[in-house]
């Protein structure tokens, strides 16, 4: 069964015909060709999936696309077109904190929801943002060290 | 795409209680990030779920005289940013803190760890130390019940046709508490083996172990213990004691073998009297 929903991605209306059982990630990436949201463990565990409803940092695997009717959701397309985006880029590019790439997507979401919240965040909060997020190749200093940057 | 079901986005109570009625299979949603876990992992398969996350009613942290009234959509960020939840019931800000990952925690609600009623939850053992009680909202109105009658066995609540909607806890009753957990790794997992305490007004003590039995778990001879308020490290040896010889956590537990977690424990209840300040130096761990 399918429903239309309203919703707003990266600034753009949407109203779409979306099956009760899709989840948000699978609207993104299959539906709408956003495929900068990666689907890592399907269960909410690895953070590569992330993006914001309504500004708030949550897993797109774990989310139905019915839940998003209404709302507004920003994915790392969106984030890719701000000023803030070429600074965190940056930050990675100084510190190394890239390598295959999969995990980035959600890691960046990550930083742009926590420095939303705060423009100085300390190391502790640095760590409570990321803390949930997996990265199987640089590992997290790396990353770690590119946020203090943006700091 | 998980296995096809109806959604509904419900607008108010009666409407949740309507479906339930007629459906023998429906399920409610909140936050979502046990169940559509469990939907994709093919472990329940409702024909339709009831998305309750509107629902006002079931929203907020209310103090009212001595009480703490905490609405079951409360998600974990907003207790833990919750200064009351941090000034008068530190173990559940303890908990919040532990809970899950950043964004998990955005979407997780208190109520949906509560009604999943997992062995381990951060909010098993500490409202049960906390003497919670719940109120639970139906089409015959409102029922209030202890936590340890709501909350029988794994997975296991008292609801029929019926939401949680809040979960109540006396603050004049329970003076200090303190949670500790210990899991593989900080940044997200689920407790390996939990320990909640609560000092009550009466200088008495509740204590709770999660993941050892079934749901979480209290013995009376272990609270008397530190009723005493003298603890040597005799104290923490008759403790011990009284956990081998009363709990035997499941063998086939991924995450840690019985005899592991029965001496963490006694460390975690430890560590909880340290919290509330009533462990000396002395004593060991």
């Amino acid at each position: 069964m399918a429903k239309k929903i309203n919703t707003t991605i990266n600034d753009k209306d949407y109203e779409l015909e979306v099956p009760y059982q899709m989840s948000l990630l699978e609207l993104l990436r299959e539906e709408l060709h956003l495929t900068g949201a990666k689907e890592g463990c399907g269960n909410g565990e690895c953070g590569a999936c992330t993006v914001l409803i309504n500004n708030e940092a949550v897993r797109s695997c774990i989310v139905l696309a019915h839940e998003v009717d209404g709302k507004e959701v920003i994915t790392i397309e969106g984030v890719k077109k701000t000023g803030e985006f070429k600074k965190i880029r940056d930050a990675f590019a100084a510190e190394d904190a890239v390598q295959c790439g999969f995990c980035t997507p959600g890691f960046v979401m990550a930083i742009k929801a926590l420095l939303d919240r705060t423009k100085s965040p300390t190391d502790e909060e640095i760590k409570e943002a990321l803390g949930g997020h997996l990265c199987r190749c640089t590992g997290y200093e790396s990353i770690h060290k590119a946020v203090k940057r943006l700091v | 795409m998980f296995s096809p079901f109806e959604y509904v986005k419900a607008e108010n109570l009666e409407e949740v209680f309507e479906i339930l009625e007629e459906n023998d299979d429906a399920q409610i949603i909140a936050g979502g990030t046990d169940l559509l876990v469990k939907l994709r992992e093919a472990k329940r398969s409702p024909k339709t779920l009831i998305d309750i996350k509107e629902l006002e009613e079931l929203k907020g942290i209310k103090k009212e005289k001595n009480k703490i009234k905490i609405g079951a959509l409360t998600t974990i960020t907003e207790l833990k940013n919750s200064e009351l939840i941090k000034n008068e019931l530190f173990a559940l800000y303890q908990a919040a803190s532990d809970f899950g990952c950043y964004e998990i925690r955005n979407r997780a609600t208190i109520g949906g760890n509560i009604v999943h009623a997992s062995p381990g939850a951060e909010f098993g053992v500490t409202v049960f130390a906390l003497d919670a009680k719940v109120e639970v909202v139906g089409q015959d109105g409102i029922k209030e019940y202890p936590i340890d009658e709501f909350w029988y066995d794994v997975g296991k609540v008292k609801l029929k046709n019926e939401l949680l909607k809040s979960i109540i806890i006396d603050i004049e009753e329970n003076t200090k508490s303190s949670y500790h957990r210990l899991s593989r790794v900080d940044g997200m997992d689920l407790a390996v083996v939990n320990t909640a305490l609560a000092k009550k007004s009466d200088g008495s003590y509740k204590s709770y172990f999660g993941t050892v039995a079934r749901t979480p778990y209290r013995n009376k001879e272990i609270d008397k213990l530190l009723n005493d308020n003298n603890y040597t490290n005799e104290t923490f040896k008759k403790i011990q004691k009284i956990v081998d010889e009363n709990v035997s956590p499941r063998a086939s537990s991924l995450r840690a073998s019985p005899e592991y977690k029965k001496k963490m424990v006694v460390s975690l209840l430890k560590r909880c009297l340290r919290d509330i300040g009533e462990l000396g130096d002395d004593i060991d761990g």
